[in-house]
């Protein structure tokens, strides 16, 4: 966990006071709705269908149990008793009000939390691996520079009224957990000939309306040389991103009609004035590298595995949720916990109090008082002893936080859709209720295997559905809600866009249309071992077309 | 009214569009405008201004700088935020005289604009000064 310095301290208890002076000089109209807009929205405040909605940062998706349970308590005290996580590893609250937003910000800078450029035209929350530091495929942990990235970003004066959001991803593993491809800037560890790392350099990926793969920009950049590519390719983007059209403004749209040599040479060219001013020295590094702290891991530890094979026989469902629930971890004797936000009758990613209550005291009881979020919008307890496994599971199931899908069908990312923002097109909700019934029998959800399902209420994709291996999106046609559905994308190391499968589906028909599309996979795939994605890949989505539009 | 090294101070400047150029006075034009009537300007003997609106090429002024003694950026909405890199790319070119921004910004970006290099501010009159101080000393410390 990172552990802020009084610079760092300094500046969000700043920044509160700046937007508290905004919010005041907005209420007693000396800034017009118009003015206050930007300011708020980068500060993370949206004003919704219902009321405002304010996102909080949590960078790379690593947090205190400290700060789980202040969010605990604010959603208590400021909102209703729930927050949601974000795809950004970013928590959300639906109902706070504007006058208040001043003092919960306070609130959040005493446990070193913030809501600053998690939305607005400038760079946003940096996001990560949800398994940095304990991944057996890393290279490097990324999160060191995923902070260097958001100190260097915090309040930046030239990029703070971009032509659009960005988004900047970081990878240190073999394996991309960090969706680096559908960024605006991927960043991924890589080794050079010499065995040293450095990042390779992706741009100009993105979801939303028109989602785009990013492009490979620079191979291999040394570290120390991080900061001054990116202002390069920030500085760049200021100046020649589209401003016309706030749906041709995000950096993929330039790419795509530069080009990305072109667009390699101006970054280049940039890049050559200004690297050898901002060079990211060891020192910069360690002051930051020193300020995180790091388990202290037991060594040799001996895993009673009697007990757990006995705990496994008399409670099947504990077996079932370490299959299906716990990853493998660098350290000898410990497990990677996936706390499921994905239970039935819960919109994907909803948290409550006494939920974030629960695992901040078991991150504190066992797994070094850390918790992290993932993109795919559930919770990490990120070093369990595997000889403590038993006792979480049993907590974790006493709030319904113990659902085994992870990685299944039922773990689907999801948008707040037209239950909350006022972008959508369409419910996104009332669909993922609807699935859940669908998909009841665990058995049949195994039989399936790896699927990620995502779903947007709106082109705009929060939901991410165009790297789904399914993708539902949300569609207005005529003041009815319809959906579109896609298949076969991904957002890892085979990134690709879902291809659609055929015209717009009504609201009643979308599960059957689901069940089908399962069922086909079933019957089509070659073998118990292959999956979704590769037998989609292999037969292409005819199969799955006839199927579902047949009747 | 315009706002210049920490304090409220006199507007020396007449910022010209289509109007016929006075003989008397510190005068600023459109780039265009600007580039095509250089020479009349020199000949004035006067200081010489040039306006920046966000989507002009600004390098086009970069063999120009030692005969500007005013480069004004404009706002024509809040949100625009090419202009911050053309004060910070003015600087690294060497411009040392004053950059100034007019237009529909807000006091609170008054304060990333000086850390880009703008060193004066032409602001609505009603806007109180105690904003534009808190803006400006909004924070005591940076990363970058």
């Amino acid at each position: 966990m990172y552990q802020y310095d009084t610079l760092d301290q300094t500046i969000i208890n700043e920044r509160v006071a700046e937007f508290r002076d905004q919010t005041r000089r907005f209420l007693n109209g000396q800034l017009s709705e118009d003015q206050f807009r930007p300011l708020r929205l980068m500060n993370g405040l949206y004003i919704q269908r219902y009321a405002p909605m304010l996102r909080i940062d949590v960078p790379y998706g690593l947090m205190s149990s400290t700060q789980m349970r202040k969010l605990a308590q604010i959603s208590r005290d400021y909102d209703k008793n729930y927050a949601h996580v974000t795809t950004r590893q970013n928590f959300q609250l639906n109902w706070p009000k504007l006058e208040r937003v001043p003092d919960l910000l306070d609130e959040l800078s005493s446990v070193q939390m913030h809501a600053i450029q998690s939305s607005g035209n400038c760079i946003r929350n940096t996001t990560s691996d949800p398994f940095a530091g304990v991944a057996e495929d890393e290279i490097e942990d990324p999160r060191i520079f995923c902070e260097i990235i958001r100190q260097w970003s915090t309040l930046h004066p030239e990029f703070m009224y971009l032509p659009r959001k960005f988004k900047i991803a970081v990878s240190g593993s073999e394996r991309d957990r960090a969706a680096t491809k559908v960024h605006d800037i991927g960043l991924r560890v890589v080794k050079n000939s010499q065995g040293e790392t450095g990042f390779e350099v992706l741009v100009g990926g993105g979801l939303g309306r028109t989602p785009v793969i990013g492009q490979m920009i620079r191979p291999y950049l040394e570290k120390q040389h991080l900061l001054s590519y990116l202002e390069a390719i920030l500085r760049v983007y200021n100046l020649y991103g589209r401003r016309d059209n706030k749906y041709k403004a995000r950096i993929k749209i330039l790419v795509r009609e530069t080009g990305i040599d072109t667009f390699r040479q101006q970054v280049e060219e940039e890049w050559l004035h200004i690297k050898g001013d901002l060079l990211l020295t060891d020192a910069m590094v360690n002051r930051v590298a020193k300020r995180f702290s790091t388990p202290d891991y037991e060594s040799n530890l001996t895993v009673d595995e009697q007990a757990l094979e006995t705990h496994k026989t008399e409670h099947s469902a504990f077996k079932t949720w370490m299959e299906h629930n716990t990853l493998p971890h660098k350290q000898s004797g410990y497990r990677i916990v996936i706390v499921s936000l994905k239970a039935p009758g819960i919109a994907p990613g909803d948290i409550n109090d006494q939920q974030m209550e629960l695992v901040a005291d078991l991150a504190d009881q066992y797994s070094y008082g850390e918790l992290r979020t993932t993109h795919r919008q559930n919770l990490v307890l990120a070093d369990v002893k595997q000889n403590d496994l038993f006792a979480v599971w049993q907590q974790l199931d006493t709030q319904q936080l113990a659902t085994p899908n992870y990685s299944t069908t039922n773990d689907m990312i999801c948008c707040p859709g037209l239950d909350f923002c006022s972008l959508a097109n369409a419910s996104s909700i009332t669909i993922t209720k609807q699935l859940f019934e669908l998909l009841d029998d665990m058995d049949y959800v195994y039989d399936l295997g790896d699927i990620k399902l995502n779903m947007s209420g709106c082109m705009n994709g929060c939901g991410h559905h165009s790297v789904g291996h399914i993708g539902i999106l949300g569609v207005d046609k005529k003041g009815e809600e319809w959906y579109q559905i896609t298949l076969g994308g991904s957002s890892e190391n085979d990134a690709r866009l879902g291809d659609r499968l055929g015209p717009a589906i009504a609201k009643d028909e979308v599960v059957n249309s689901i069940s089908t599309i399962l069922d086909t996979y079933l019957q089509q795939r070659a073998s118990n071992e292959e999956s979704f994605l590769d037998t989609v890949k292999r037969t292409g989505i005819q199969p799955f077309k006839e199927n579902v539009y047949a009747v | 009214m315009l706002f210049k090294n920490g304090e409220i101070t006199n507007n020396q400047w007449i910022h010209l569009t289509t109007e016929e150029i006075p003989e008397k006075g510190c005068v600023t034009l459109p780039m265009q405008r600007w580039l095509d009537e250089q020479d009349q300007m020199t000949a004035r003997g006067l200081p010489s201004g040039v306006r920046l609106s966000p989507d002009c090429d600004f390098t086009q002024i970069n063999t120009h700088l030692d005969n500007l003694d005013l480069i004004v950026i404009e706002f024509p909405v809040l949100a625009d935020g090419r202009v911050f890199s053309f004060s910070k790319l003015l600087r690294r070119q060497g411009y040392q005289g004053e950059i100034r921004a007019i237009g529909n910004f807000v006091t609170d970006q008054m304060f990333y604009m000086q850390k880009v290099g703008v060193d004066s501010f032409e602001l609505p009159d009603d806007i109180p000064t105690q904003d534009i101080e808190d803006t400006l000393n909004r924070f005591s410390v940076s990363y970058q």
